[in-house]
């Protein structure tokens, strides 16, 4: 239905009117032909091109400074006396975090029943594991001998003969990382098994028809099926949940439970998480604004789709602001001169720049999206969400430095990452892209089948689709 | 229709009709199970509400098996945990049995995170492969596919069966009752029957790479069984050959990868690591007060008085190791004084067996032999505070560091003394036991005599099987322990005129208190108040039981020593 106007407004905020979540007329073979374009296309756009080159080069980059790391120590990172825990720790909350936002979307936001999810989650998904990728990559080569990785997991081992601490934050760390991932991938897996069925369906070629039919599980839409699928669905969105909000509260505990002022605090989880999830959101957008003006999924992934998303990162800001400043209230109100002195050096100490990153990126800059012209312009939007992913980065190079400054002066010293680390930083946004630009090229980049179903439900409410705008 | 070939191998096995949309397919079912027909299944690209009552579908059994599960899981994540941590020596491998701050091995608090991270993992397992269990998936060979209309049941059209097994199927008639139903096209659904069977060279290859794939974890696995005198493999040589020098390694050597024969090393006496200079003194280690650090009254002569004992061991001196050793049989006072006689070390050295003879027995008639004394001092130096907190420190170092073989009234009694008897009286298969030499009782009449300089000494560097404390005990902690035992010795000669508490004053026993057991509170002794406030001083940790084990050794040892204030004074301390 070529005739409705390919710029519909969706973003209005009329309560007698629902606004449509998919645009431009699609109906049910629309939805299906616009998300498998990209997987059918003959060739990607050069813009895919372009990025995968260079995304591929990162890798590289990546995996030889890996070897290096191996060969040499981690004497190559910029980790020493006092601060022992620099750039790799910085990486993995900050991956960790932004990894978060699509267990949000997937888990949370379907057991509010918010209908406008199904366009993004799939792509909110990946992004989770792939962030997940990267972030236990960090740890993982922080190990030292990275071949003895095994002496993590309480694994019987002749060659370590002990068993693991389960009192330390550090292990409880391991199994929460891990269980994340594997139940992220679980569940972006099984929600995407219906969109393999349809791309397997729609094969031409044999390959195509043999990998996609493999990877369905053969899966026909029976109604049986279906009602299993969406009970074991609900059962894992339910369990996400809760596992969601623990991997990062476990995650902050690794400071947390430490006795260090600026670290030993009980507003950490709660402000993780939510740090988590502002940070997510940003990388969602970030992301999904080039993604659907590339891979033409406008109609699907409408401006209100960024525009909510918009508002969680506002709402997130403000809990992570708030943060910010009960942290320096608690400070001043315990009466302890060394945590004081903590936040007192977090903000006015040799880092000072740090600080003032993460303030304005993180409190100030998304203030902006209290205007609606601004969080409905995809050009702002992604600008504000790449500084709050700057900013998020901040956050955690802020937290992590305050080893800079321990408690004996005579030990103080100014952190200055090495090459390595700077390399294994952009390396990683390096694996983080290639596996995105091959899941978008591969994979449906949309959850289709839920999609359709939200499509479904709204052709059957009693105020009905507005098909246009005053 | 279907894209197959051939009939005559095929079966039928099932209708297959389809609609339009999701409602036409609902109403449609609707219908067609009123109808009386029970073997039907619905396909839509999405799970449509309603259908499963529409068809008969039951509630799936899958909520349960993920309770369960997760019930298990959590018990598996309390007994892993209790398992592996719980013990000081767990199965297997050692668990994490290190104290830390205080905290217990086992406490469930600590072992939330994980236990819920488990019960986590396992249900989502549950979940998603009871799934696909329940479904009988993956299931890839299904007569659908054969059917070109039925690709789009996973696009945009919708589509009901009724399987062949139903009691009223019927081609002709199922048809029809489906087309009244709203069904817009119907199509029977054949299974191909033609054997599609792997070639039977398939199936070897596939055993023989299954077989093969073993290998590489099987040599794994013998690897770590086995020894090798081969060098490791450094996969990391940085970390096991660092360009630094250890220390009490070889120093640099400037001839190094040139010439093997003639080495050059950048010091003379080819250490790596570097002596201090002479007359070095390390921060706080300047003990020029002799009689507080040493219990000698002054030193020797002149010229030593500045040294001190990191001048004395560094000093370039020939001393050898085994000298070195040996000090803690002869003081180092001892050598000091050696030296500057000028006689050799060596000498000090042939003396030392006998001087650890002469020690067992304390004597002071038998020190011909011996080095001469040094100077003891007899009193107490100036820089200790004579007092009941001193008196109460002593106390309590004493209980750390000598009840263990000296004994709590200072017997010779205690427990490792007697252990340590016992296992040298026993003899193992004609072999003598163990050699030990017998803790000294401090009542001996030798020890009573000795000079309190000289039980310094002995603390600081020990005497026959009894080691140095000098290292392990500050000095001023050391002469407090001399003052509780000189107290002790006291007690058993009935004489308080020597050791007196500056600020008590009773001379005379006092009968009444002669049971230790009686609480003093009714005392009227005016140092009560001082010797009360001593002991809310005192740490609070001391239990009754060493106590208790005490007073029938005093009550042995007495000779009327009960009755001897000082003795009741830290017995009341005690029960105080």
């Amino acid at each position: 239905m070529a005739t409705v106007d390919r710029f519909y407004n969706n973003t209005f905020d009329d309560p007698a009117k629902r606004a449509p979540l998919i645009t431009g007329g699609l109906d049910l073979d629309g939805v299906t032909e616009v998300v498998s374009a990209p997987a059918e296309a003959r060739k990607p756009p050069q813009a895919w091109y372009i990025a995968f080159g260079i995304s591929v080069l990162l890798v590289l980059m990546l995996g030889g400074l890996i070897m290096h790391l191996m060969l040499k120590g981690v004497g190559v990172w910029g980790n020493n006396n006092p601060v022992y825990w620099g750039w790799p720790i910085v990486n993995f909350v900050f991956w960790v975090g932004i990894g978060h936002a699509g267990t949000l979307i997937s888990a949370i936001l379907f057991l509010f029943r918010q209908h406008w999810r199904t366009s993004i989650n799939r792509a909110a998904e990946a992004m989770t594991i792939f962030a997940v990728i990267c972030a236990g990559m960090f740890p993982g080569i922080h190990i030292g001998r990275v071949w003895a990785f095994y002496w993590l997991f309480p694994i019987p081992s002749e060659h370590l003969a002990a068993w693991p601490n389960f009192r330390s934050p550090l292990l409880w760390d391991v199994f929460a990382v891990s269980t994340y991932f594997i139940v992220s991938l679980l569940f972006w897996y099984m929600g995407m098994v219906p969109d393999l069925a349809t791309f397997r369906d729609r094969a031409t070629n044999k390959i195509k028809k043999m990998a996609y039919g493999i990877a369905a599980l053969g899966w026909t839409g029976s109604a049986r099926h279906w009602h299993r699928y969406e009970v074991a669905y609900t059962i894992l969105a339910a369990l996400a949940t809760p596992l969601v909000l623990s991997v990062h509260t476990i995650v902050s505990f690794d400071f947390a439970i430490s006795q260090l002022p600026g670290w030993h605090t009980t507003i950490f989880p709660p402000y993780f998480v939510a740090g988590a999830i502002f940070s997510g959101f940003a990388m969602v957008v970030t992301l999904l604004i080039p993604a659907r003006v590339l891979f033409g999924l406008k109609d699907i992934i409408t401006v209100r789709h960024i525009e909510n998303m918009n508002k969680i990162i506002i709402l997130t800001g403000l809990i992570v602001g708030t943060a910010y400043t009960i942290e320096f209230f608690i400070a001043w109100y315990s009466g302890n001169d060394y945590e004081g002195f903590a936040f007192i050096n977090r903000m006015m100490g040799p880092k000072w720049w740090a600080y003032l990153t993460m303030f304005s990126c993180n409190v100030l800059i998304p203030q902006l999206f209290w205007f609606k012209r601004i969080r409905t312009s995809m050009l702002w939007s992604m600008i504000i969400c790449l500084l709050v992913n700057v900013g998020m980065w901040f956050e955690r190079f802020v937290i992590v430095m305050s080893l800079e400054r321990d408690f004996l002066p005579s030990s103080w010293a100014y952190f200055t990452p090495t090459w390595v680390d700077i390399g294994m930083f952009i390396g990683s946004f390096g694996l983080f892209m290639m596996l995105f630009l091959l899941f978008c090229r591969y994979l449906p980049l949309v959850a289709i089948s839920e999609a359709k179903g939200t499509m479904e439900h709204y052709r059957h409410l009693p105020t009905g689709t507005p098909t246009s705008e005053t | 229709m279907s894209n197959h070939h051939d009939n005559h191998n095929e079966k039928l096995i099932g209708v297959l009709a389809e609609f339009d949309d999701a409602d036409a397919l609902l109403a449609g079912a609707r219908e067609i199970h009123a109808a009386g027909y029970q073997k039907l299944d619905a396909y839509s690209p999405f799970p449509i509400h309603g259908i499963d009552e529409a068809i008969g579908i039951k509630r799936s059994i899958l909520p349960f098996i993920c309770l369960f599960v997760g019930i298990g899981a959590c018990g598996f994540g309390v007994f892993l945990q209790w398992y592996v941590n719980a013990f000081v020596d767990s199965p297997i491998f050692p668990g994490y049995d290190y104290y830390i701050s205080g905290k217990p091995l086992w406490s469930l608090p600590a072992n939330i995170p994980v236990i819920f991270e488990i019960v986590v993992l396992a249900s989502a397992f549950a979940a998603f492969f009871g799934m696909l269990i329940l479904n009988k998936l993956p299931q890839l060979a299904n007569p659908l596919h054969r059917i070109a209309r039925f690709r789009r049941a996973t696009n945009d059209r919708f589509f009901l069966t009724i399987d062949v097994d139903d009691e009223k199927f019927d081609m002709e008639g199922t048809s029809n009752d489906l087309m009244n139903a709203g069904a817009t096209e119907i199509e029977p659904i054949r299974i191909d029957q033609t054997d599609h069977k792997l070639p039977a060279f398939v199936r070897t290859i596939g055993i023989l790479l299954s077989v093969l794939l073993l290998v590489p974890p099987v040599l794994v696995f013998r690897a770590q069984g086995m020894t090798n005198r081969d060098p490791r493999l450094h996969v990391n040589p940085d970390m096991d050959f660092q360009t630094k020098f250890k220390p009490q390694t070889v120093g640099p050597n400037l001839m190094a990868g040139v010439d093997r024969a003639d080495p050059r090393y950048v010091w003379s006496d080819v250490r790596s690591a570097r002596l201090p200079i002479d007359g070095t003194i390390a921060r706080n280690q300047l003990e020029d007060d002799w009689e507080f650090f040493h219990g000698i009254k002054s030193p020797v002569n002149d010229d030593s008085a500045n040294h001190d004992a990191a001048r004395f061991f560094g000093g370039g001196v020939s001393i050898s190791t085994q000298s070195i050793s040996n000090t803690s049989l002869v003081s180092a006072q001892q050598f000091l004084s050696q030296e500057t006689e000028g006689e050799a070390a060596q000498d000090v050295e042939s003396t030392a067996p006998e001087s650890e003879a002469q020690d067992v027995e304390p004597q002071e008639g038998g020190t011909e032999d011996l080095p001469p004394e040094p100077d003891w001092v007899t009193e107490f130096p100036e820089r200790l505070a004579i007092n009941a907190s001193t008196l109460i420190r002593g106390r309590k170092m004493y209980e750390i560091n000598c009840v263990a073989c000296h004994g709590y009234a200072g017997d010779g009694d205690g427990l490792v003394n007697k252990r340590a008897l016992e296992l040298a009286t026993i003899n193992r298969n004609g072999l003598p036991g163990a050699e030990w030499t017998e803790a000294q009782s401090f009542h001996h009449p030798d020890l009573v005599a000795q000079p309190a300089g000289r039980v310094f000494d002995t603390i600081t560097n020990g005497r026959a099987t009894m080691g140095p404390y000098g290292s392990r005990i500050k000095p001023a902690d050391r002469w407090a322990i001399v003052l509780y035992i000189k107290a002790l010795q006291e007690t058993r000669i009935n004489s308080t005129e020597k050791f007196v508490v500056p600020e008590s004053t009773p001379t005379t026993p006092v009968e009444e208190e002669s049971d230790s057991d009686v609480p003093a509170t009714d005392d009227p002794e005016p140092d009560d108040a001082a010797e009360a406030d001593g002991a809310a001083n005192a740490p609070p940790e001391k239990s009754d039981d060493p106590d208790q084990d005490r007073e029938p050794e005093q009550a042995e040892s007495g000779n009327g020593g009960q009755s001897n204030p000082a003795a009741v004074e830290f017995n009341r301390v005690k029960d105080d």
